[in-house]
């Protein structure tokens, strides 16, 4: 009885546990296809295959037939013997619900599975992919041989794919399209949806990836990207070995209707599995001997959390991916494909045993493939990061790089040709992180890269591309007496130590001039200095090596010190007694050390004479100070201000002008007056700035301040006018008798609006503010007056509308439009970026007719342009078939809220 | 001694099976509450995208829910899947290794993908608690981690639960002769309020073809049974049993377990020239049950249109807000065309006024619009809400464009046509003095009003009158060419008289909810006079006792093996379903119920109506 139960028991339990199993689409089918066109047609398109020509046809499946064209496929497999084919119904109805066939031959790969088999693999572990399977292809009813059908990548695999299929879908249709530079996204990438609207995205996206630094990456990416699914999209690659893609080969998607967060997409797997057995594949290879790097992946790689992200993500795609699935995979390929490989003598597959050959080494190839991946990813030098030289270096000259974890030593290869050959290739080693060289190299342009090495393989530093034109250089001495002109044809001029301009002499500069500068060494200037650059060929004023800095340029008692279109990093400006003028010029800080002990050093610091500072841009590195003035009549107009702590500082400065200046994210004030009189602050925009917006007062702790006869210990006639002051811990400040004026400021979302107060006891008033037709409003606390402190007029609350967005605000009232040419042009008078996302514009009846998403984002003093012309009229022209202008007399937006403000017509 | 290690044996099995029947619930054992958080921290953790659920605090209730992180690890190292049963109604985001991998908002189902050949899947009894299967990808083999708002005094496991899934070989399904719809998300869900798209494969007896389409959850009442309606609309042409495949209804009748109500009608009415037929439907691989297979009353329409020309519209009767408020005016939905313009909204307005909220703008923002609601007609939070949510759907500008497109088709035909279109109008909306000589003048056809009127009280449809009832405007003409939705009749509801064979649904306690041009119709003496002249006809043709006998027992035979299946997947028979009156011990009895409840129902009608 038992053993009866027992049987009956084993019995269920095997029947059971069959059913359990859920059987997945492994069953390998060939479907055939037939297509008919006259011969002429087919002759003339075999013989112009790099042609994108289209001939009729007819396609024909299962009985059932359509209309359709043809045309060879493909890039460089063009030449092959056996051509890729693409065929496009243009009947209203599909064929098996597909409209667009892409027929690969596959020539290149004689196990004729790897296509098939990586599109499997990555719809086993759930990542959008076209989908892949075999056909028989014949052509007038003749036998044309074995071919891979691939999906075509169009909004019906985005359906197909759960994406939203109005979402931006870029191919990168030619090689280079890695990521690199802005200048790439016209020629080298393809936009397969919303065709008639602009790749400002892309230019976008390349723009932020190229500035944003490896240790950031992480939080980039989290932010701009699915992460999960780039993640996944890394080691699904490397785990297939897919040598072939990062240049060319892929697609980005992005639903801007949406979250927004771009999603790479594969393509083109046929040199997968075991094709770089040769190389062999090294999965921190990003891109092609003769193309950039792809710093998105560089960069995913050398972010330490990515990274560890992507090792876990192939350890778990290791156990989904084993034998139990691609052995079914294998085997089934291996009985349902041979009649047809053996039948398509078109094929590069000579022999079923070279066939089976082919197959056996990808089998191989997969067999433990995470263990190998990660053993692999161990012992490879890690990727590291070098830094790129100035432009133009002259001997000898030092490349410097961030140290691979895991090399032994480096080589740095130095080139005329960017393939490296080895016949013109000069080799360095060094197990140090940077190279002098100091042979004599033949002037000219190279190309250089470093290499890691280890025992085991090596890695090439990111990027493997860079370029310098090496030069002879003009040293620089001390000028006396005499008047020097740099000019272009002798640059790059070196600044190896200190020199000095005497009070006789005068140093003008030409256009397209790079002065090198030796590390912390000074030009001191008592004579003129004339930098005169133009907007095509700035003066370039830098450290000789990427690693490093100079000190500064000081002016002392110089009459005349005026840059005008020059480009300065990792150095400062100091002016004592001397009229400086700098205009149409940037500053960069790096590596300059901007917190030397207590102090901080300015970007520009000016004591006494005149100050003149007109569309300067200065991005800081977070430490130091931006402008710091003392007793100069100083005017600072038309610049902008990122990351520079108390960005403009003026103190005992008695004549002065603030104007048009953008301020943004100061870790501590942006404007800040100490025991200043007469200044005027009008048309600034200051924005998330961490303390003041606007401080007026006096500074005791400057006892260097303090301490100087006549000190007035306050600051008086200050006038701040027209300013947008958004966002700041506080919006304006004034403090211990200080007296301001104020008008006409919109004074929103700080935490304090405005804030009079006395801050040291010795006062008898803390500060006075005469105001009127200020908008202070949605700021935590709108007013804080203490009782020594008045504020006289009256201030508006709510007469100005002012919209919060994911990063920036919104000012309304500084939006215009204008209608022409089918088109509506929104204009951004601002210094802000305005998000329109999720915003509506509405017509005079109130009624929607566009809706803004996140591709939609105006940059300040720019315009963004919604029309009906099919042709992209701009950099930012967004294409509308809907948009009706009947009734757009009057133009509304509507926000978040379904607020309704009117726009203004330009 | 061998018998022993028999006994071992039979232990390790018996135990093994039991684990492989059972294995979900077992893996259920292991959901578990690892923190509640607060609100802000919630809010946090979704905006970033990110959870750490270590650095964050706990937090005690303060209200009656709050947000609760619940821990399911996973046990299959082979899955990239794990799917996972959750109560409806709960927005919950899933997170592994830390970041955001799955979002569930409100009024998404059927998130998976198809991706099985031969097999289906059938679900167990989960889903009759109001939870619904999500399959969610895994992307390492860590435990995934649940961010949900629940009631603090709820089970976690009456909430979130692994689901018992039985795989099935699809030939089951295939001999039963009825074809199958296999539908495939592609991971996008349906949801309630827009269209997306699917891939459909009908699969029968002799050929499987696919067609591209896109899907929506349909209904009101039945959105809270777990069995879903649906509209589906084809992109490309077909016909499946004479039912043109474009726009149509996939209408699944959870509660009526003799699955047939909906069909009885077009099997003994073929004067309205309904088409139906079952389909057994399945989606992303999931059983979901026998379904009958409609045109939708658009498509319906549509082909009713000889003169495209001509002014033609659909109309629909249907609840309006105000019945959330208890007023007795009912809404108008023009549900064909789709497209209009402004100029028409005096007339236009007359069926629409009732869906109106004064006061109310569209672009008021939701706090808003209840704060109105609540000020005006003095109801609570709760009411408001739900007012607010249903006038929102209704005034959504895709609803109301159907104004715009009178209007233009009014401008090209002519001033004419609104004159006469207003005259219907001031009658159907009894805002015209003498009825009858208005119904003369308005061109009724008025015998498929009298059809209709036979039909529903035959049935004797709870809903009949007042919701999904659809005009159409043809040639100048109102006419009744559609008729919809039988869920509630034949003696099914417990509620509202409906399982009484005797009695008027026109003359019962809902009559004032019924438009009034209904009544106005009934009362009328010559009307009433043609209604029994025809019932008189009838009953000696199409409602013979005979002719609705052998009605449903076709129906019966045709679909008694595809109902078996049915209720595997739904297991409601001898369970109380509302709002049935009964609850039979079997499929038989339901039906025996319906055949004598049809044939006592004939009797009483017979008594008023053949009494001339």
């Amino acid at each position: 009885m038992l053993k009866k139960t027992l049987l009956i028991l084993s019995l269920s339990l095997l029947f059971y546990s069959c059913k359990k199993s859920i059987k997945i689409n492994q069953e390998i089918t060939i479907e055939e296809y037939n297509i008919a066109c006259k011969d002429s047609d087919l002759t003339q398109m075999f013989n112009n295959y790099k042609n994108n020509d289209y001939i009729p046809v007819t396609i024909e499946k299962n009985q059932t037939k359509r209309n359709a064209y043809m045309r060879i496929r493909g890039d460089s497999s063009r030449d092959y013997d056996k051509k890729s084919l693409k065929i496009k119904i243009n009947d209203s109805l599909s064929l098996n619900t597909k409209m667009i066939f892409n027929f690969n031959a596959e020539y290149s790969d004689k196990s004729f599975i790897r296509s098939f088999l990586s599109s499997k693999i990555f719809e086993k572990l759930n990542y959008p992919c076209f989908s892949a399977s075999f056909v028989n292809i014949s052509i007038n009813n003749n036998y044309h041989g074995l071919f891979v059908e691939i999906e075509n990548m169009d909004r019906d695999f985005l359906r197909r794919n759960g994406l939203n299929p109005n979402g931006d879908l870029f191919k990168a249709t030619k090689d280079g399209a890695c990521l690199y530079e802005e200048s790439e996204v016209e020629e080298k990438w393809e936009k397969k949806t919303n065709k008639k609207s602009s790749k400002i995205s892309l230019e976008q996206l390349i723009n932020d990836i190229s500035k944003t630094k490896s240790d950031d990456f992480y939080d980039y990416v989290k932010k701009h990207f699915n992460y999960p699914m780039l993640i996944d999209f890394l080691a699904i690659n490397a785990f297939i070995a897919n040598g072939s893609t990062y240049y060319h080969n892929y697609y980005l998607y992005r639903d801007h209707e949406n979250n927004g967060k771009w999603i790479l997409l594969p393509w083109d797997l046929d040199k997968t599995i075991s094709y770089y057995d040769w190389k062999p594949y090294k999965y921190n290879f990003t891109s092609s001997d003769w193309e950039n790097d792809n710093p998105l992946i560089e960069k995913c790689f050398l972010n330490e959390r990515i990274f560890n992200d992507f090792k876990n993500r192939i350890q778990f795609i290791g156990e989904i991916i084993n034998s139990d699935f691609y052995n079914p995979i294998f085997q089934n390929v291996t009985e349902s494909l041979k009649k047809s490989i053996l039948r398509d003598s078109t094929n590069k597959i000579n022999s079923e045993k070279e066939w089976l050959s082919s197959l056996s080494q990808d089998r191989g190839f997969l067999k433990n493939r995470n263990l190998k991946l990660i053993n692999d990813i161990k012992s490879i030098p890690m990727s590291f990061e070098v830094h790129k030289t100035p432009s133009e270096i002259c001997m000898p000259f030092k490349i410097f790089w961030e140290k691979s974890h895991n090399a032994n030593n480096y080589e740095l290869w130095i080139s005329q040709n960017f393939l490296y050959p080895d016949s013109i290739t000069y080799k360095f080693q060094t197990t140090d992180n940077f190279y002098f060289i100091k042979d004599n190299l033949p002037l000219g342009k190279y190309y250089w890269k470093v290499l890691a090495h280890n025992k085991h393989s090596y890695t090439e530093g990111f990027n493997s591309k860079n370029s310098f034109i090496l030069k002879n250089c003009t040293p620089l001495y001390d000028v006396k007496n005499k008047n020097m002109r740099l000019i272009k044809v002798n640059s790059p001029y070196l600044v190896e130590d200190n020199i000095t301009i005497d009070a006789n002499s005068e140093l003008s500069i030409d256009p397209g001039v790079t002065i090198l500068m030796g590390e912390n060494t000074e030009i001191t200037c008592k004579g003129s200095f004339i930098a005169k650059g133009h907007p095509n060929q700035p003066i370039h004023i830098l450290p000789k090596s990427s690693d490093s800095y100079f000190n500064s340029i000081y002016f002392l008692n110089s009459p005349n010190a005026y840059f005008n279109h020059v480009k300065i990093q990792d150095g400062l400006i100091n002016s004592k007694y001397s009229n400086l003028e700098i205009s149409n010029s940037n500053f960069v800080i790096n590596n300059r050390p901007m917190q030397i002990g207590d102090k901080r050093p300015s970007i520009i610091w000016g004591w006494h004479g005149q100050v003149k500072l007109d569309n300067i841009s200065l991005l800081g590195n977070g430490e130091g100070e931006g402008i710091n003035i003392s007793y100069a009549n100083s005017k600072i107009t038309n610049s902008e201000f990122y990351y520079t702590p108390d960005a403009i500082e003026l103190i005992n400065v008695e004549e002065g002008v603030i104007s048009n200046n953008t301020v943004m994210f100061s870790p501590d004030d942006a404007i800040d007056l100490n025991d200043c009189s007469n200044i005027k602050i009008h048309n600034n925009t200051l924005l998330k700035n961490t303390d003041k917006g606007i401080s007026i007062g006096t500074d005791w702790n400057n006892k260097f301040v303090a301490s100087k006869p006549g000190f007035n210990r306050k600051s008086v006639n200050i006038q701040i006018n027209d300013n947008y002051i958004i966002g700041n811990n506080i919006g304006i400040s004034i403090k211990d008798s200080s007296i301001v004026e104020a008008n006409n400021n919109t004074i929103y979302f700080n935490k304090t609006g405005i804030q009079l107060y006395k801050k040291y006891e010795k006062y008898m008033l803390g500060g006075v503010l005469h105001a009127n037709t200020n908008t202070v409003n949605q700021n935590n606390i709108n007013f804080s007056v203490d009782d020594f402190s008045k504020i006289i007029g009256d201030n508006l609350i709510n007469s100005i509308y002012i919209i919060p967005t994911e990063n920036f605000f919104i000012i309304p009232s500084l939006i215009n439009y204008k209608i022409e040419n089918h088109a509506i042009t929104i204009e951004n008078k601002s210094n802000i970026y305005f998000e329109l996302a999720n915003f509506t514009l509405l017509d005079e009846d109130k009624q929607p007719i566009f809706k803004f998403y996140k591709n939609h984002t105006i940059p300040p003093k720019k315009s963004l342009t919604i029309g009906t012309i099919e042709e992209p009229q701009n950099r930012n022209y967004f294409y509308t078939s809907k948009l009706n202008f009947d009734r757009l007399n009057k133009v509304y937006l509507q926000d978040q809220n379904a607020d309704i403000i009117l726009l203004k017509y330009d | 001694m061998t018998n022993r290690i028999y006994y071992v044996i039979y232990l390790i099995l018996l135990a093994s099976l039991i684990m492989l029947m059972f294995g979900g619930d077992f893996l259920g054992e292991n959901i578990k509450i690892v923190k509640t958080i607060s609100y802000l921290d919630a809010q946090q953790i979704i905006e970033d995208e990110y959870l750490d659920y270590h650095n964050i605090e706990e937090e005690t209730p303060m209200t009656d829910s709050i947000y609760t992180i619940v821990k399911i690890p996973i046990k299959n190292y082979n899955a990239t899947i794990l799917s996972v049963m959750i109560k409806t109604n709960h927005t919950f985001h899933v997170f592994q290794n830390n970041h955001l991998i799955y979002s569930q908002l409100q009024d998404e189902y059927y998130q998976g993908f198809s991706r099985q050949v031969d097999t289906y899947n059938m679900l167990g009894s989960e889903s009759l608690q109001g939870k619904v299967l999500h399959d969610i990808i895994l992307y390492s083999h860590d435990p995934i981690y649940l961010l949900i708002k629940v009631d603090v005094n709820q089970n976690i496991k009456q909430i979130v639960s692994t689901p018992k899934i039985t795989p099935k070989n699809i030939q089951h399904l295939i001999k039963t002769q009825i074809p199958i719809i296999k539908i495939n998300t592609h991971h996008q869900g349906l949801s309630t309020k827009k269209y997306n798209y699917i891939s459909s494969e009908f699969i029968l007896q002799d050929s499987v073809y696919t067609k591209r389409a896109s899907m929506k959850i349909r209904g009101n009442t039945s959105l809270s049974f777990p069995k879903k309606k649906f509209n589906v609309v084809f992109k490309e042409p077909g016909k499946l049993n004479n039912i043109t495949l474009k726009q149509n209804v996939l209408v699944s009748a959870f509660n009526d377990k003799s699955l047939m109500r909906n069909k009885i009608p077009d099997a003994l009415f073929p004067a309205f020239k309904q088409s139906s037929t079952y389909v057994h439907l399945i989606i992303n691989d999931f059983y979901e049950g026998l379904y009958l297979l409609r045109e939708h009353p658009e498509t319906q329409f549509k082909k009713l249109i000889k003169d495209k020309n001509n002014l033609n519209f659909l109309l629909k009767i249907d609840r309006g807000p105000y019945d959330f408020y208890a007023n007795s005016k009912n809404g108008y939905i023009c549900e064909y065309p789709e497209f209009c313009h402004d100029e028409i909204k005096y007339i236009t307005r007359l069926f629409e006024n009732d869906i109106k909220l004064g006061g109310i703008q569209a672009h008021n923002t939701f706090v808003q619009k209840i704060k109105y609601i609540k000020n005006q007609f003095g109801l609570d939070e709760k009411m408001a809400k739900s007012i607010i949510r249903k006038a929102d759907e209704i005034m959504d500008p895709a609803n109301t464009d159907w104004l715009k497109a009178i209007k233009e088709k009014a401008r090209e035909n002519g001033n004419h046509f609104y004159h006469q279109l207003l005259k219907d109008s001031h009658w159907l909306l009894n805002k015209s003095k003498n009825n009858y000589q208005n119904l003369h003048f308005s061109r009724i056809d008025t015998t498929s009003f009298i059809d209709f009127i036979v039909l529903n009280e035959l049935s004797k449809n709870i809903d009949a009158y007042r919701l999904s009832s659809y005009l159409s405007y043809i040639n100048n003409q109102f006419k009744i060419d559609i008729i919809w939705d039988f869920d509630l009749s034949w003696g099914l509801a417990n509620y509202n008289d409906g399982f009484n064979h005797e009695n008027f649904i026109i003359e019962s306690d809902l009559k004032e909810h019924i438009p009034v041009f209904w009544h106005n119709l009934w009362n009328d003496k010559f009307f009433q006079e043609k209604l029994k002249n025809r019932y008189q006809k009838l009953r000696l043709s199409i409602l013979s006792n005979k002719a609705v006998e052998n009605s449903i027992n076709n129906i019966y035979t045709s679909i008694s093996p595809s109902a078996k299946i049915n209720f595997e997947r739904w297991e409601i028979i001898e369970k109380n379903i509302w709002p049935n009156k009964f609850n039979f011990k079997t499929y038989e009895e339901e039906i025996e119920y319906l055949q004598k409840w049809s044939s006592e129902r004939l009797k009483w009608l017979d008594s008023k109506w053949l009494d001339i």
